[in-house]
């Protein structure tokens, strides 16, 4: 009696193990920040890697600001900052209206990369929305 | 630009002509004896050269006319689209920003709840200021002297 529920047990066992192993692929990005000496740098990494990683730190992310000028205009500019692991980070801003539309191409559970250059303007703001930066059930 | 266009199509003509030119007179019979002419004229009866060149000279007139009376299409910059001198009053906002920023550089941090007021004073800027400032802003934050978030 004892031999069948030890069996059954390993069968229940295997059978979870395979569930987890057939989830599809799964890929960990961790933030990386890099600051150049001139002021300019770049950063990357995944939403999903920055949000569930060991630490209280990372982060990695654009937005959007629409500011009313007091004038009867509106001011709208768009960022991207950073944090790594060693809570090094990057940031940069733009109102260039091109790079301002990629912020809306992004998701979720994107992939993130944005450069600046010594002002700290935005030079380049990219995004990858795949299905193994979603985080594991 | 326009000379040279004006120019091109004066080229233009100037080569369609000759080609119905030589295309005439490939048509017509040659002279045996022909007094001596002028080379354009050797081309041509006497009558349809006449006719050429002061057709030529019409359209050379009329084309040279039209490019100055045309009106000037380039547009001229208006107010809107000159950069403007900043006034007294906007430099003295830029400079309290500037002073704002150094004042967070000073503490080392800048909360939640005081960048959405800089941000909102740097908004009032005109726009070559906001660029300055968001730019002084960015680099503190992106050397460490600032911590906080945009």
């Amino acid at each position: 009696m004892q031999m069948k529920l030890q069996r059954w047990m390993a069968v229940g066992v295997l059978a979870l193990g395979s569930s987890v192993a057939l989830a599809g692929l799964v890929s960990d990005v961790p933030v990386t920040v890099t600051l150049n000496g001139d002021g300019s740098g770049n950063a990357n990494g995944s939403m999903t890697t920055a949000r569930f990683s060991k630490n209280d730190v990372e982060f990695i992310g654009c937005g959007l600001r629409r500011i009313d000028d007091g004038a009867g205009g509106v001011f709208l500019f768009a960022f991207c900052q950073a944090a790594d692991a060693a809570n090094v980070q990057g940031f940069c801003t733009t109102d260039n209206p091109n790079l301002i539309a990629s912020i809306g191409d992004q998701d979720d559970f994107s992939f993130i990369t944005f450069s600046w250059n010594t002002a700290g303007e935005c030079r380049s703001i990219g995004n990858s929305t795949q299905s193994f930066y979603i985080p594991k059930k | 630009m326009k000379t040279l266009m004006t120019l091109s199509v004066l080229q233009t003509i100037g080569i369609a002509l000759l080609v119905v030119h030589a295309f005439r007179e490939e048509h017509l019979p040659v002279a045996d004896a022909a007094p001596a002419q002028s080379p354009a004229a050797a081309l041509a009866p006497a009558g349809a050269s006449q006719f050429d060149e002061a057709h030529l000279r019409a359209i050379l007139r009329e084309e040279l006319a039209q490019e100055h009376i045309r009106p000037v299409t380039e547009p001229i910059p208006t107010d809107a689209s000159r950069p403007r001198n900043p006034s007294t009053a906007e430099l003295q906002q830029r400079d309290t920003v500037a002073q704002q920023i150094e004042a967070y550089r000073a503490t080392g941090t800048i909360t939640d709840a005081q960048m959405q007021e800089l941000q909102a004073d740097i908004a009032k800027l005109d726009a070559a200021s906001r660029k300055q400032m968001l730019s002084k802003l960015t680099r503190a934050l992106n050397t460490g002297e600032i911590k906080g978030r945009l």
